[in-house]
């Protein structure tokens, strides 16, 4: 709470130079010195407006009491401002003409003037993020731009957080149980023109091939210059079918300065470790169990009898239990980390050029984990006349990361071997905790290397006609190496190898025609452009089992019948062709109407229809720039934008189109026989995914744009989601992929700048704030049902199943409904008609009815017995409220930065308490026990209790009171965190100049993942699935500490 | 611009995966689509020879046999023995559901969930649509004219022999033909199913080949022969279940057997019975079609599947088994085969006809070339769907049927000439009924006698059976199986048969 004083504190200091009331007088004057008409007066601090000047410029006003500084509004003219001075009546102001900056916005390929935009699109400037280190850029993103919710649910390095634009694009659960993940639905990227595939090996899932290094991580962050989101369909129509979830441009740095421009970036941060679980260890670990079955044991002899019988209790001198190591000391360390970066660029508009080498290293928190990157971004331009440009790109980077014993996602071995603190439970040999060494000892080398270069070619034909022309190459080449040693693998040390490579050629050619008519009120923009893309991509994995002395770490094994290896199965070749063209009309920069179509041919399509279309159309209307809104001075900005538009996306392979043909093992009359897979009947009419996006944005600037609010509503409607149908045993498939699925997302959005503006002109800032609400709807399922249920194919009901039901929010959770404790015997309810007590189904027998200690669980359905029936519907995996809010507060030389980030309404599923929990289930058992004093459970001295009775052991397996699917752990995961904060300092320039020969140097300190507000129990509501598990063996996030340069020569 | 865009794009836009075969890169060559259309006949094969089909469907029910007393056959491992004599259908399951024998493929060793599980004639049938469809799209010059009619016709083939089995298990059942169906539907009266197979299988029947020149394809692949013998059953079985017009039914046999027996070309004929072993290892004149069983390619009957099992005892087993498991009621056999009557079909087809004991063999499937040392295996017989015998007597049953009798007569001698039988002179109500025992005499064991009892309605006659089925039961469909469970499944079209309460 500390910090947040500190911000009041910075806001409440620019309160100064009081002044009593009294009247003053003066002129406005433009720079040729003519009195300006109709300026309004407005005083600091409180902002009144106090009048305006005459015709002549001249005004008079009596200021209040306490008033500081005047400000001077005009909408042709820059705000200016000017502090009264004790003593002085007369003021005489200049003001300057407002310089117009257009700002453009490159949205389908073409850069286009802000304000004729129709769709929806947020510029985040890189100076913005630049000083927080990170290897994934868009880990940056989060609480930026309303509608975008970027959940940083994993701390290994390199591998980005999760992140969907406008809510839930797919409902389709993957797995199921604690494994269970959602269809990945990825926005498409386009760095730098060209649209870059994440690709299915990168990140999805659990079953990450490889080192599983995104192209996106392959971006240096100080290389950036800008990165805008386009949201709706009119913004994102133009990138087809790959835009369907919505489009993130990146645009590197280019050389613009005339001087050669050195500058050099050099960060150094600390990851420390999160607050690490307590443990019991040693001697108290075996105590502990021996009064647990003591106390709870049926009968005394029986718990004596249970002891006896488990060595490692009985024996009070055992090395099991009189050893105690803290095996989180191992596996978590702080880390010293580093980023260093060189930009090196300069030329004029005729040629310039970028060279920017980049070096990033970041060591896991969890040993044995890190992630190193070496980067080379090059590019150039020349323009030789003003018809002619071309530029080329050249980008070579390199990273090596490692994953430990683990994957992207996950630490299991870790996590569990985290909660050890003894020599127990026993590993196959006296080591101590086999997943301890498994994270220390598993060799895990992946190298990625990544290649990327692009040429464009420009040129005007004649004045408003432009032919573009962009072709780019990249390849990437992943390979791990990854090595069990052989006291870890049963004797026999593992080898896994695995390599890939993609290859990827893009094309682009435009045609664009932009003229103006009519006395240059109707302005016309068309253009039109071919995309060909061809990609292929092949993996071979290699496993060998043993290879005779653990020195030996690769090389052909001698164990050749257990080697497998080959290549995997998810090789692809892929190609896409698309037309694409858009029409913009206006008229007198108030009416803009814009038009849009693209169509999209890709390889993975079925036989009926290859192309896909999709059409967009936005309206515009800059309220501002009419008559009547000249004498509206307060609203320096105004406009309303609409849009419809639709994406399509083709789904489905080649094999879900026209069925899978396979050699039968069997023969007929000694012939061979050949058959058509039968799992899977072919669809040749597998039909798209259509996203529907209805968009509505109201975009305001107040008093000169100090205050600038955007709100957006949108209606994303995503129809025939690629589902299985399962069908009747007379049609001989199982099932069928079918288009038939459709969910709504309906939302709001709402985003303000606030630039105060202070009578000291050394005070400077900026305020942001926005959030997104967002609320999602299943409006259709497979094959007419109302609704569905996805089961763990485990039928033992203590996983969570997930229920669909049209009308209901598209994923919500079924469990059993957790109303406390039984205080006492007789507060369980007793069946009236039978005189007996409520009891868990399927036991027969006295254990099952309920007893004090036990947990309430709803009786659903009345009939005195616990069982599926009394399952009900609670929560909603996917966040309500996203969004996040920060400032730049600058004073003279000094800039500070808070960020924070904030998630409202969403259930997490905390299966890591119930794992506390359940290791009190077998007390003579393995696993580690971990403390739960912290908790208000049930004993007999305190009846009064948030928990059941952990410690009833005999019964635990027959009551399951620590369920996974209870209410009791489905929590409320809002959190508010404060992401970072940004302290630096700019050396002064004329200093620097003399002394140094420098023309910049800024010194800075950022904290990031500072704290995290939340009511959750569990470590970080923001390290769960994207359904809402925390299992907690993910990989926990670093709050990390960076001092930070930057130097300009 | 458009079609440019389209044209090429098309091309460009075709991606041919290298690991496996898809649709768009299949049906390229005349072996692609023949592989495929040999897939067919090895569903057929999965559909009726992987559990006991032949012999509980067709020779089992209702039939006058007894699991000889020492023997397995008298054992509780083979209760279907009785259940199956009197149609107990609910008895046959309900021993697979109770705690000693479980309903699993091991404790249904014979496999009777498979049939009245219809799923894998369905697969058949789906797969012969898609054949039909796919060979028909082929683009012209990969096959002749000739193959792709033969082909399809093949394929129809298939698709109706399946259809006809399934009427014959269920009465009426969900009848699609169009390819790659998704479609979920109900069941369509029988009588419509059956006419439907009929002009299906007649549209295309005259592309297939009388037989092949490969001596190894006779029989195992369709011919002109088997298809006419599926029309002449498809219509001797809408005669039985037709009040009115049966004639126009019987008619149409007559015609198809006329053109099976004298237009054949001399594909067809009755081999002599000294060559009995010959004519059940298959791929004879005689056989129309025929499941194709070999050892030596590894292709083999499950072992529960063969009506061999049952009346085969050392030496034409192995040596431990002294009892055949079944025998018939001695009074069904003396009246079948009369003591005094002369048959060479006596000699040649059985020892020790009207033996109780044990001693009692049925020789029709002997050929145990597979492993004499062992018990567990099946002769290496192919097994015989339609045999050139089966269609002269259904020709000879419709003849009499149109009150033809001299006819009939001739054709009914055709085969008693074969076995050096007395020729039969009776007239009228007495030919026919000779007729019928005819047929219990020369197909005993094929799969046979059940179907022809239904479609006559001698099922409700004591003289024919030992096990009647009154006319109300007769009705309700006491004939069919209960359908399995899992047809309900994604399917609310679908109904039971209610006399079996499922």
């Amino acid at each position: 709470m500390e910090r947040i004083y500190l911000i009041f504190i910075f806001c409440s200091l620019f309160v100064a130079n009081v002044f009593a009331q009294q009247e003053l007088s003066g002129i406005v004057k433009d720079e040729k010195g003519v009195g300006i008409a109709g300026v309004s007066i407005r005083v600091l601090p409180s902002g009144r407006t106090l009048g305006a000047t005459n015709d002549g410029g001249s005004f008079k006003v009596t200021i209040p009491a306490g008033s500081t500084a005047f400000s001077f509004v005009h909408a042709a003219y820059e705000t200016q401002s000017a502090n009264i001075v004790s003593g002085k009546v007369y003021y005489t102001i200049s003001m300057s003409d407002k310089s117009v900056e257009i700002e453009t916005v490159t949205v389908g390929y073409v850069a286009r003037k802000k304000e004729s935009l129709t769709g929806s699109a947020v510029v985040i400037k890189a100076d913005e993020i630049k000083d927080i280190p990170a290897a994934n850029f868009t880990d940056l993103l989060q609480g930026r731009v309303p509608g975008m919710n970027v959940q940083l649910n994993t701390g290994t390095p390199g591998v980005r957080g999760s992140m969907s634009i406008r809510g839930l694009n797919s409902a389709t659960v993957n797995m199921s149980g604690d494994d269970a993940y959602l269809n990945a639905t990825s926005p498409l990227f386009v760095i730098d023109g060209v649209p870059v595939d994440e690709g299915n090996s990168f990140e999805y899932g659990f079953q990450t091939q490889g080192p599983g290094v995104s192209p996106l991580s392959m971006i240096p962050v100080e290389d950036l210059e800008e990165i805008v989101v386009l949201k709706d369909a009119q913004a994102t129509a133009l990138y087809g079918s790959r835009g369907a979830y919505g489009v993130i441009l990146v645009n590197t740095k280019r050389g613009k300065s005339k001087i050669p421009i050195v500058s050099y970036q050099s960060k150094y941060f600390v990851n420390t470790i999160p607050s690490l679980r307590s443990v019991i260890g040693g001697i108290n670990e075996r105590r502990m169990r021996v009064n647990q079955i003591l106390q709870n044991d049926t009968t005394y002899e029986s718990a004596l009898d249970l002891i006896n019988r488990t060595p490692m209790l009985a024996d009070s001198l055992n090395a099991y239990y009189n050893n105690s190591t803290n095996w989180q000391s191992y596996f978590y360390g702080m880390t010293l980390n580093t980023q260093q970066s060189l930009n090196i660029s300069g030329g004029d508009q005729s040629f310039n050029y970028k060279i920017a080498p980049g070096y990033y290293k970041e060591n896991g928190i969890v040993q044995n984990t890190g992630f190193t990157r070496y980067t080379m971004n090059t590019n150039m331009q020349y323009r030789p006349s003003n018809k002619f440009l071309m530029s080329v790109f050249m980008n070579a980077n390199m990273v090596r990361n490692s994953f430990g014993s683990g994957n992207a996602y996950q630490q299991r071995g870790v996590a569990t071997g985290a909660n050890t603190t003894s020599l127990l439970p026993e590993p196959s040999i006296y080591s101590g905790s086999m997943e301890a060494l498994a994270s220390t000892n598993v060799m895990n080398d992946n190298k990625t290397g990544y290649a990327n270069t692009q040429v464009q070619l420009e040129y005007e034909i004649f004045k408003g006609f432009k032919a573009t022309s962009n072709v780019n190459f990249t390849y990437d080449n992943a390979n791990q190496d990854k090595f069990t040693p052989e006291i870890l693998n049963s004797g026999e040390s593992l080898i896994y190898i695995f390599n890939s490579r993609q290859n990827k050629l893009y094309n682009r050619n435009m045609l664009q025609y932009n003229t103006t008519f009519g006395t240059e009120k109707h302005n016309l923009l068309t253009y039109f452009f071919n995309e060909v893309e061809m990609r292929g991509f092949r993996a071979e994995a290699m496993q060998l089992i043993g290879t005779g002395s653990d020195n030996i770490q690769t090389a052909l094994s001698y164990n050749t019948r257990d080697t497998k290896g080959g290549v995997l199965d998810n090789l692809n070749t892929f190609r896409s062709a698309s037309y694409a063209g858009n029409m913009t009309y206006q008229y007198d920069s108030k009416y803009i109407f814009e038009l849009s179509y693209r169509l999209d041919g890709s390889s993975n399509r079925g036989s009926a229809g290859l192309w896909s279309h999709n059409p967009s159309v936005g309206l515009r209307w800059n309220l501002n720039s009419e008559n009547f809104m000249e004498d509206v001075d307060w609203l320096s900005l105004a406009n309303i934008r609409t849009s419809w538009g639709r994406n399509i996306v083709p789904t489905g392979s080649i094999y879900d189109a026209y069925g899978r043909y396979t050699m039968e093992s069997t023969t007929y009359n000694g012939l061979p026989t050949v058959t058509i897979n039968t799992s899977q009947i072919p669809n040749t009419n597998l039909e798209p995914i259509v996203t529907t996006q209805l968009n509505l944005g109201v975009e305001l600037g107040l008093w000169g744009d100090r205050l600038m609010v955007t709100y957006e509503n949108y209606y994303k409607q995503v129809d025939k989601e690629l589902v299985d149908l399962f069908l009747p045993n007379i049609l001989g498939f199982e099932k069928q992929k079918v288009n038939e699925q459709s969910i709504v997302n309906i939302g709001h959005e709402l985003s303000l700048f606030y630039r105060p503006n202070f009578s000291n002109p050394d005070w400077k800032a900026t305020i942001f704030a926005n959030g997104a609400l967002n609320k999602d709807y299943l409006t259709d399922l497979v094959g007419d049902m109302r609704q569905e249920i996805n089961q763990h194919t485990d039928p033992n009901l203590s996983y969570i199943h997930i229920l669909k039901r049209l009308g209901r929010n598209a994923l919500t959770n079924i469990l059993y409904d957790y109303r406390g404790v039984y205080q006492n015997d007789s507060d369980v309810p007793v069946n009236p008609a039978t005189g007996l007590r409520y009891r868990m189904g399927g036991i027969l027998g006295d254990d099952g009815f309920f007893r004090a200690g036990d947990p309430i669980f709803t009786d659903l359905n009345g009939d005195y017995v616990l069982d599926e029936q009394d399952l009900v519907f609670a929560g909603n995996s996917q966040p309500r409220f996203t969004g996040g809010f920060g400032a730049t507060i600058q004073y003279k030389n000094w800039s500070l930065q808070p960020n924070f980030v904030f998630t409202l309404k969403r259930d997490i599923v905390n299966n890591a308490i119930a794992n506390y929990f359940r290791a009190y289930y077998n007390p003579a058992g393995g696993g580690a026990l971990l403390p739960i004093e912290d908790y208000n459970y049930w004993t007999p001295a305190n009846t009064s209790a948030d928990y059941p009775n952990p410690f009833d052991f005999r019964r635990a397996n027959l009551i399951n009171a620590y369920r996974y699917n209870s209410t009791l752990f489905q929590e409320d995961g809002s959190y508010l965190k404060f992401s970072s904060a940004t302290l630096s300092y700019n050396v002064d320039r004329d200093y620097l100049q003399s002394r140094w020969n420098m023309s910049g140097l800024r010194l800075f300190l950022t904290a990031d993942n500072v704290y995290t507000f939340s009511g959750y129990s569990g470590p970080d509501p923001e390290l769960v699935s994207a359904l809402g598990y925390d299992t907690s063996d993910g990989y926990p996030r670093a709050r990390r500490f960076t001092l930070g340069l930057d130097i300009r020569f | 611009m458009s079609v440019l865009m389209t044209s090429c794009g098309k091309d460009f836009l075709t991606v041919r995966p290298i690991e496996d075969l898809t649709g768009n890169n299949y049906w390229q060559t005349k072996n692609d689509v023949d592989m495929f259309v040999q897939g067919l006949y090895s569903n057929f094969r999965n559909a009726t020879m992987n559990h006991a089909f032949f012999p509980s469907t067709g020779d089992f029910r209702c039939a006058p046999i007894n699991g000889t007393s020492g023997s397995n056959g008298a054992s509780a491992f083979m209760n279907h023995i009785r259940y199956l004599r009197f149609n107990d259908l609910n008895g046959l399951f309900a021993q697979y559901f109770g705690t000693d024998r479980g309903y699993g493929e091991n404790g249904d060793y014979f496999g009777f969930k498979n049939i009245r599980n219809w799923s894998r004639f369905y697969l058949l049938i789906q797969k012969a649509n898609i054949a039909i469809y796919e060979i028909n799209r082929m683009e012209g010059g990969i096959l002749s004219d000739a193959d792709r009619k033969r082909y399809v016709a093949e394929a129809v083939f298939m698709r109706n022999l399946s259809y006809f089995f399934l009427v014959r298990l269920f009465g009426d059942v969900p009848y699609y033909t169009e390819a790659y169906s998704s479609t979920a539907i109900g069941r369509s009266p029988m009588l419509d199913v059956l006419e439907s197979i009929y002009q299906d299988m007649h549209a295309h029947y005259m592309d297939l080949p009388w037989t092949y020149e490969d001596p190894t394809l006779v029989g195992n692949k369709a011919m002109r022969g088997g298809a006419l013998a599926l029309m002449m059953h498809i219509n001797m079985w809408l005669a039985g279940f037709s009040d009115t017009n049966k004639n126009q039914f019987y008619e149409r046999v007559e015609v198809l057997g006329k053109e099976l027996v004298e237009q054949n070309d001399g594909a067809y004929e009755l081999l002599p019975l000294q060559r009995t072993k010959q004519i059940f290892k298959g791929r004879t004149k005689e056989g129309l079609f025929e499941i194709a069983q070999n050892f030596n390619y590894g292709e083999l009957f499950h072992l529960s599947a063969t009506y061999a099992d049952y009346v085969l005892r050392a030496p034409y087993k192995y040596v431990t088994i002294t009892k055949s498991y079944i025998h018939y009621d001695p009074a069904f056999m003396k009246k079948m085969y009369p003591e005094s009557a002369s048959d060479e079909r006596k000699t040649y087809w059985f020892e020790d006809i009207y033996a109780t004991n044990g001693d009692f063999v049925c020789l029709k499937y002997t050929n145990v070339f597979a492993d004499e040392n062992n018990e567990d295996n099946n002769p290496d017989d192919n097994a015989i769907v339609f045999r050139y015998a089966d269609a002269i007597l259904l020709r000879a049953e419709a003849l009499a049927e149109l009150n033809r009798d001299d006819e009939a007569k001739a054709a009914l001698n055709m085969v008693r000439t074969r076995a050096n039988a007395t020729l039969v002179t009776d007239t009228g109500e007495e030919l026919k009924d000779a007729i019928w025992w005819e047929r219990v005499r020369e197909l005993l064991g094929e799969g046979h006698f059940f179907y022809d009892l239904v479609r006559t309605k001698k099922v409700l006659n004591t003289d024919y059976t030992p096990a009647t089925m009154s006319v109300s039961a007769f009705s309700q469909r006491a004939w069919t199986w209960p359908i399995d469970p899992s047809a309900y499944t994604n399917n609310p079209y679908m109904t039971p048969n209610t006399y079996w309460n499922n």
